[in-house]
């Protein structure tokens, strides 16, 4: 009897596999100081991000594989604390949310991911919270500063 | 002039440090019902608090929670550190307080608990029931006496006697096997107690799974059988009922069964209820209890854990608790932009009041958390955890004047108005999709 291998390719996907990814990009595109898990009265935001450019940009990315309702709810509450708030998913997955009305209402943006080589990309851009409040952005980005 | 009664709310004490929240606002409700293992293992303070709550003209009761001797013993048993022999040894036993109280039962309860096994309905034959259902009434009207004679600082004052008094009972766990076995025992222990002379008033309790609610003629059998017993009152504990996620048809269920007690002019009350069950004193429901923060569902089955729950806010219009930034997030689709929308939309108690302080970034007070030592997740500050339950008790009151004065027809739509306006916001919030309960809760009305 053959026995079967686990490869590369069978191997499941993990929330943590699209942290990597998705810092990198963050970083390129000017987020240079990106944090994990940052708590936000009881949750915690996967990826948290501050450019230090014009207006000091930050932005909140929640990671999903596949409840992209639960996620779409999270990164609503989080355009309460940052710039731009982005939900980032599997390519297969995020997709097939590219048409989807609340996103687009929300202004929460969806990032694609290639868990396989590992590319991102934006395949809806995040509009600028109109949420965001001093109170809780601003003790955040000195977090980010120290 | 109110439309119907004001519902009487108990407030039901859990631990001694819940103890500030009812000492400030227990005057705004019927009354304070504690458990019995809480005056075991506290009883000097338990009876210096009912001193207070019966010196106020409040009611008071102890509910001898004789449920828990029904189920398994592993629920009230936790581990301790024996030292006795030399070197120090954990053992899983039964916590002292219900050792106490299974003294104090008696039998059949202590013989059970002797050979560490719950009591059954064999056990209690034609000798032992009515000596138990003895003992019961002796322990409520007695225990608190027995403390109170003990302390010299008490004997000055007279011991006062407890409000009413609660039947012996046990949960029904229908519809597994032997549910019939456990109704049958229920009502002959409500039945016999009801003829024990004293003159308290005597209060059964019925406790039984939710799902006799699918059942609708054989829960209103039960029902009858209860008010067979001839005691004047009845509280009813449906395990583990949440009003939020009570389906249209249990609801139907629950509110015949009680116009079933209305009509044969017997009070009843929800053991763990909220606003549903104030919705239903128009259908002829006296009153409810649940705890500080909050209370409102309770499964027979307790939750094992150290983990402390978040005391999340009490959202009035939706009458649910919800999580600060859940409410802060929607504000702005609410058309709340400034602290009197808030308070003319949301709630205008004296704690949001004071909280809020003319800025609503202060909401998020009702939700702080702090990373605590050793701890890898952050928890709600005590502060915030105080705010939130002040909250919902001073917003419990305004509740229950509320749909005392008002008729059931307004409440109806009033309900309707709410679960579609929250229906119409966007699917991003959260609270969007909290508001659909109030439609179920309006088709009893």
């Amino acid at each position: 009897m053959r026995l079967s291998k686990k490869t590369s390719r069978s191997k499941k996907v993990a929330e943590c596999d699209l942290w990597l990814p998705v810092r990198r990009f963050l970083n390129r595109e000017g987020y240079n100081r990106v944090i994990r898990e940052l708590a936000f009265f009881d949750r915690s935001i996967d990826m948290y991000g501050v450019a230090w450019d014009n207006g000091d940009r930050t932005i909140a990315v929640e990671l999903k594989l596949t409840k992209w309702q639960k996620a779409l709810h999270q990164a609503a509450l989080y355009q309460l604390c940052s710039d731009y708030s982005y939900v980032a998913m599997p390519k297969k997955v995020a997709q097939t949310l590219v048409e989807h009305g609340d996103f687009k209402a929300a202004g929460i943006g969806i990032l694609s991911v290639d868990t396989a080589s590992k590319a991102v990309e934006i395949v809806l851009p995040a509009v600028l919270s109109t949420q965001a409040k001093g109170h809780y952005v601003e003790p955040y980005k000195e977090m980010l500063r120290r | 002039m109110p439309d119907t009664p004001r519902s009487e709310v108990f407030l039901r004490l859990g631990s001694h440090a819940e103890k500030q929240y009812v000492l400030k606002t227990f005057h705004l409700f019927q009354g304070v019902l504690v458990g019995a293992n809480l005056l075991e293992s506290t009883p000097g303070a338990t009876v210096s608090f009912a001193l207070k709550v019966i010196g106020k003209e409040k009611a008071f009761a102890v509910d001898p929670m004789t449920y828990t001797f029904g189920m398994d013993l592993n629920y009230i048993k936790s581990e301790t550190i024996d030292r006795t022999k030399g070197k120090k040894t954990t053992k899983f036993s039964l916590k002292k307080s219900f050792v106490k109280l299974a003294e104090e039962f008696g039998s059949p309860v202590s013989d059970a608990v002797e050979k560490d096994r719950p009591v059954k309905p064999g056990d209690f034959d034609e000798d032992t029931t009515e000596p138990f259902c003895e003992s019961i009434y002796a322990y409520q009207t007695g225990r608190m006496r027995t403390y109170w004679d003990a302390d010299i600082q008490l004997q000055e004052f007279n011991c006062p006697d407890p409000t009413f008094v609660f039947a012996p009972y046990f949960y029904i766990p229908y519809p597994q096997a032997g549910w019939r076995e456990w109704r049958d025992l229920n009502v002959k222990l409500a039945s016999t107690f009801a003829g024990l002379n004293g003159e308290i008033e005597k209060h059964g309790v019925i406790c039984i799974d939710q799902q006799i609610l699918d059942d609708g003629e054989r829960w209103l059998r039960i029902c009858r059988t209860f008010i067979e017993t001839g005691l004047p009152a009845f509280w009813l504990w449906l395990s583990p009922l949440n009003e939020e996620k009570i389906s249209d048809s249990r609801l139907q269920a629950l509110a015949k069964g009680v116009e079933t007690f209305e009509l044969a002019e017997r009070k009843l009350y929800n053991m763990h209820g909220g606003y549903l069950s104030a919705l239903l004193s128009k259908r002829g429901l006296t009153g409810f209890s649940h705890g500080v923060g909050y209370g409102e569902s309770k499964d027979v089955v307790p939750v094992i854990g150290v983990v402390v729950p978040t005391v999340n806010y009490h959202y009035p219009p939706l009458h649910i608790r919800t999580s600060i930034i859940d409410v802060e997030r929607a504000l702005s689709e609410l058309g709340i932009g400034d602290a009197d929308d808030f308070h003319e939309k949301v709630c205008d108690c004296t704690v949001c009041k004071g909280v809020i302080a003319g800025d609503l970034k202060n909401l998020r007070q009702f939700g702080e958390f702090i990373l605590k030592v050793g701890n890898q997740r952050e928890s709600q500050t005590p502060d915030s955890a105080k705010k939130c339950r002040l909250h919902f008790l001073l917003a419990r009151r305004k509740e229950i004047d509320h749909v005392s004065g008002l008729p059931a027809e307004y409440l109806k739509q009033e309900l309707r108005d709410t679960a579609a306006e929250y229906a119409a916001l966007p699917g991003y919030l959260t609270l969007q999709a909290k508001g659909r309960h109030l439609n179920t809760w309006a088709k009893i009305l």
